[in-house]
């Protein structure tokens, strides 16, 4: 009988692991994007997330259902403490290819000045906000994963993505009149919590422990 | 049903602003990956080694144990002597290594410029041979059951893809071993690194552990023109398993 994905990463087979990073290593790398605010570290945070998975592989949940919300989860648990995640693998880490800093194109040169301008304006925001609300709004707004999918991926109840939710709207409601308010109505958006965008501001530890 | 009801979605995205959709261009998703999935398969087999050296560890254990229950029967506390057991483990220690890491049986080089000096194995007794030279290249065992393989700088001969073959084949590694660059995408290239010497140095897991097919590539740059010379070293899947290859990753937003 062929065993299922999840069945199969658990077991540790680097096919298995190879199958999820080609499907979810772009999301993942644009939800680090959005919260560490840097392209490059988001790199890191990419290669640090799917370590993690293999060495957390067999606390994976045998349920069927995509295992996005798991490696968001691990992103998220990376981004809350990088220094520590890189330090637990520091060999693999120093065999990575050097980091691209610089884009290849013009056009995209501009494009991220752009967004660096829109990522630190939303930071500004977002550092007023409780880390575990934080965590919630990126994975909701910036992740697109629905509230059952935070859940799993922070371990939390799903009542509690709600309050947390609820918490960081009403909280950024009363910053509007600050610089994110005043930056952010002639930006463009995106799609959230399930369809919402925004930037990325990682939670507090985070950004005081990045490498 | 879970999803954030659309007014509040509308809210915050009236709160939060995205940049527009970061993308990990296709090279660096290439490179990531292969990094990763290195590590992956390295880890994976220095556990194997960490097992195989609980297992040796445990045979003398294993065999006092036993001739403790021998003398335990003997004294009249037993009546069953399982001594099978410490034997047993003892053997596999033993037979620990390359038993089924493809074929061992092709004799002696004979011909190929490699052959100008007939390639010399070091045989264990009753194992593979752990060394194996030829005037173009050399084969070592190298601690947790990994061959190194050097090929020697050019201007000392051209190794004779065929016999390299062979000599792995003798070493217990299941490779390809060809000229040019495979028309087929492995899961994992690597070149070869160049030592102080201007040799190409490999290493590869005797017994290919896992289903993950490697390609080595003995040239100086991968991204350069593909040399038609270039010696292409394509380590198998599974134990007596032709090589394979995989296509590469889709692209996805």
């Amino acid at each position: 009988m062929e065993l299922s994905l999840r069945a199969r990463l658990q077991a540790g087979d680097p096919v298995a692991f190879g199958q999820i990073f080609d499907e979810h290593a772009r999301a993942v790398y644009r939800y680090a994007v959005r919260v560490t605010g840097d392209w490059a570290e988001a790199e890191d945070v990419v290669s640090l997330t799917y370590l993690e998975a293999w060495r957390l592989r067999k606390r994976l949940r045998p349920d069927a259902g995509s295992v996005r919300p798991w490696l968001l989860g691990i992103a998220t648990n990376v981004l809350r403490n990088t220094r520590r995640a890189a330090r637990r693998h520091q060999k693999a880490m120093t065999r990575l290819p050097p980091r691209r800093v610089v884009p290849d194109f013009a056009d995209e040169l501009v494009g991220r000045m752009a967004d660096t301008e829109l990522l630190a304006a939303a930071r500004v925001a977002l550092t007023r906000l409780r880390p575990a609300e934080r965590e919630v709004l990126a994975l909701c707004v910036w992740a697109a994963l629905e509230h059952a999918e935070v859940a799993e991926a922070l371990g939390v109840p799903v009542g509690t993505v709600r309050s947390r939710l609820s918490r960081a709207r009403r909280r950024l409601r009363q910053l509007t009149d600050d610089e994110l308010g005043r930056t952010s109505k002639t930006r463009q958006r995106e799609p959230g919590c399930g369809q919402l965008t925004g930037d990325g501001s990682p939670a507090d530890d985070s950004i005081e422990e990045k490498i | 049903m879970d999803a954030t009801p659309q007014p509040e979605l509308e809210e915050l995205a009236q709160l939060l602003l995205a940049p527009a959709d970061p993308v990990l261009p296709t090279d660096r998703h290439l490179l990531l990956k292969e990094r990763f999935i290195s590590n992956l398969t390295e880890q994976a087999h220095d556990s194997r080694s960490r097992r195989r050296i609980v297992i040796r560890a445990a045979a003398p254990i294993a065999l006092t144990a036993a001739v403790a229950v021998v003398a335990a029967a003997g004294a009249g506390f037993l009546t069953s002597t399982p001594t099978t057991t410490g034997h047993a483990t003892i053997s596999a220690a033993r037979s620990a290594g390359p038993s089924s890491a493809g074929p061992r049986s092709a004799g002696p080089s004979s011909a190929g410029p490699s052959s100008a000096v007939p390639s010399s194995a070091v045989p264990r007794v009753g194992t593979l041979p752990e060394h194996i030279r030829t005037v173009a290249y050399a084969l070592d065992l190298q601690a947790g059951d990994f061959i190194k393989i050097t090929v020697h700088n050019p201007g000392t001969g051209t190794p004779d893809a065929a016999q390299l073959q062979k000599d792995l084949a003798r070493m217990g590694v299941n490779a390809t071993v060809s000229r040019g660059i495979t028309h087929c995408t492995p899961q994992l290239w690597n070149l070869a690194e160049r030592d102080q010497n201007g040799d190409y140095v490999a290493t590869v897991p005797r017994q290919i552990i896992f289903k993950y097919p490697e390609t080595i590539i003995f040239s100086p740059d991968l991204s350069s023109d593909p040399d038609p010379a270039t010696l292409t070293v394509s380590v198998g899947t599974l134990p007596g398993a032709e090589p394979t290859c995989a296509p590469l990753p889709s692209n996805q937003g």
